[in-house]
């Protein structure tokens, strides 16, 4: 099993096909693990998710390879550290290209939560698709939430912005273009409680036609009510 | 026709061409027999009708219908929630609903009342609220007043205060502030906001004229097709 997290550099993920056997799981996914109780409750939800992930498949990973660069946050490379310091075989990866891939996904006519799983599994492998562009009715800026359920109330029409879109255009680490929005479509600017990708989410939101939202594990109730108000009154 | 604000304790009334809403206790509107709501909105809502609306919605909509400014923030405190929406330039700029602890909401003021046997009306807003994280810590407030002052009015005072303050923050510090839901008739509550900012009251019947509104632009639009 190969593990790994965030977007490592893509000639160390052809290099791991070669040299392990798959399958890959992405240890950002929450899948049920109980987090080490060494772990901070207040940091965030996504690194506490690749530490739990990679300490309970420790004796079935023969690899996790992790970004550690600007693609990913200072979170990911400290988990890199403490899942190396437990035993775990880890490639460290910089994924520094800026050389941008167009978009099909991020900019398709499908349900959004459809759109950022395959833009996320492309991560791996390159995806086939017959999605078509369509005219924005919506955005989503931001990385995938731990709870995709924040993805629901979006409409089909729903652009993607931020670090997803940069992951289909193959420049995680591209901030200039993360920060690329449209300013007049309403947009829903997400950030994962405790990120420091928070702060870009709320002043975008604060500049152009956005709503900000965070959310640590699972999206509340009211959390779900205030995107389905903005949307419909955007 | 009759649309409903269907909360937690008080359930809300209005009809097509009412100006002030019908309010009975949510216990007592559940014992009526079934009565047919036209559009809801409100935590139990959805179950008197298929035209429901998100509460949130429903306060945006009333707000935009009674208040004339384009740029303005409304909040409404609840039984157990408080929700602030702020419009800048007519588009929607804020958007808040703390419905994870109802503790220092209209529910706890209205028990702290009852509970000292109080009028509202006749306590002087704190000059210094207490800060109130937690509803409930904050009736610490009230216990140590009473040990101090012998009455608990000046802790009620604090508390009520700091509530005040928290939603004066929360909403973004406006220089006015426009109150919707029951604690408009609180008058602790209004002159600690006015410590703070300029309260504009829009009494209770605003989420009811959001679902009224909310239902005849739908209905309007299903004509035109």
């Amino acid at each position: 099993m190969i593990g790994y997290f965030g977007y490592p550099d893509p000639q160390i993920i052809e290099k791991a096909v070669r040299e392990f056997d798959g399958p890959f799981i992405d240890l950002d996914v929450e899948a049920g693990e109980s987090d080490p109780d060494f772990l901070n409750s207040s940091s965030c939800r996504i690194v506490r998710n690749i530490i739990a992930n990679g300490l309970a498949l420790k004796e079935k990973l023969d690899v996790v390879l992790a970004s550690v660069g600007p693609e990913k946050c200072d979170g990911g490379r400290y988990a890199a550290r403490i899942l190396a310091e437990e035993g775990l075989n880890v490639i460290e990866s910089e994924n520094l290209n800026m050389t941008r891939r167009p978009l099909i996904i991020s900019i398709a006519k499908a349900p959004l939560t459809e759109k950022v799983d395959l833009v996320m599994k492309s991560i791996i492998e390159p995806i086939e698709t017959k999605l078509i562009e369509c005219k924005p009715k919506a955005g989503f800026w931001g990385v995938p939430p731990n709870d995709f359920r924040l993805l629901e109330p979006f409409p089909d029409e729903t652009h993607i912005f931020g670090w997803i879109r940069c992951v289909e255009a193959g420049v995680p680490a591209d901030l200039s273009y993360e920060l690329e929005v449209e300013p007049d479509l309403p947009t829903v600017y997400f950030a994962q409680s405790f990120c420091a990708k928070s702060n870009l989410a709320r002043r975008l939101a604060e500049n152009n036609r956005g709503l900000y939202i965070d959310c640590d594990r699972r999206a509340s109730r009211s959390l779900i009510s205030r995107i389905e108000a903005f949307l419909s009154l955007g | 026709m009759l649309f409903a604000d269907c909360g937690s304790s008080y359930t809300k009334l209005i009809g097509e061409n009412d100006e002030s809403p019908e309010i009975v206790s949510t216990r007592d509107f559940l014992g009526r027999p079934a009565q047919k709501i036209t559009a809801a909105t409100g935590h139990l809502g959805k179950k008197y009708t298929d035209v429901f609306i998100g509460e949130l919605e429903a306060l945006a909509l009333g707000a935009r219908e009674v208040i004339e400014d384009d740029d303005f923030t409304v909040v409404d405190v609840g039984s157990r929630d408080v929700k602030i929406i702020g419009y800048r330039d007519g588009a929607v700029k804020r958007l808040e609903w703390n419905d994870s602890c109802g503790a220092a909401t209209g529910l706890t003021i209205d028990l702290i009342g009852r509970y000292y046997e109080i009028d509202f009306g006749e306590i002087e807003p704190a000059a210094k609220p207490a800060p109130v994280t937690c509803g409930v810590f904050g009736i610490e407030r009230i216990f140590d007043s009473i040990i101090e002052h012998g009455d608990p009015s000046t802790g009620i005072a604090s508390f009520v205060g700091g509530v005040a303050a928290n939603i004066f923050r929360t909403a973004g510090r406006p220089e006015k502030l426009y109150l919707s839901g029951g604690l408009c008739k609180n008058k602790l509550f209004v002159e600690s906001i006015r410590r703070q900012c300029e309260p504009v009251l829009l009494g209770r019947a605003l989420l009811a004229i959001g679902v009224r509104t909310h239902f005849r632009k739908k209905s309007a639009h299903m004509t035109k097709i």
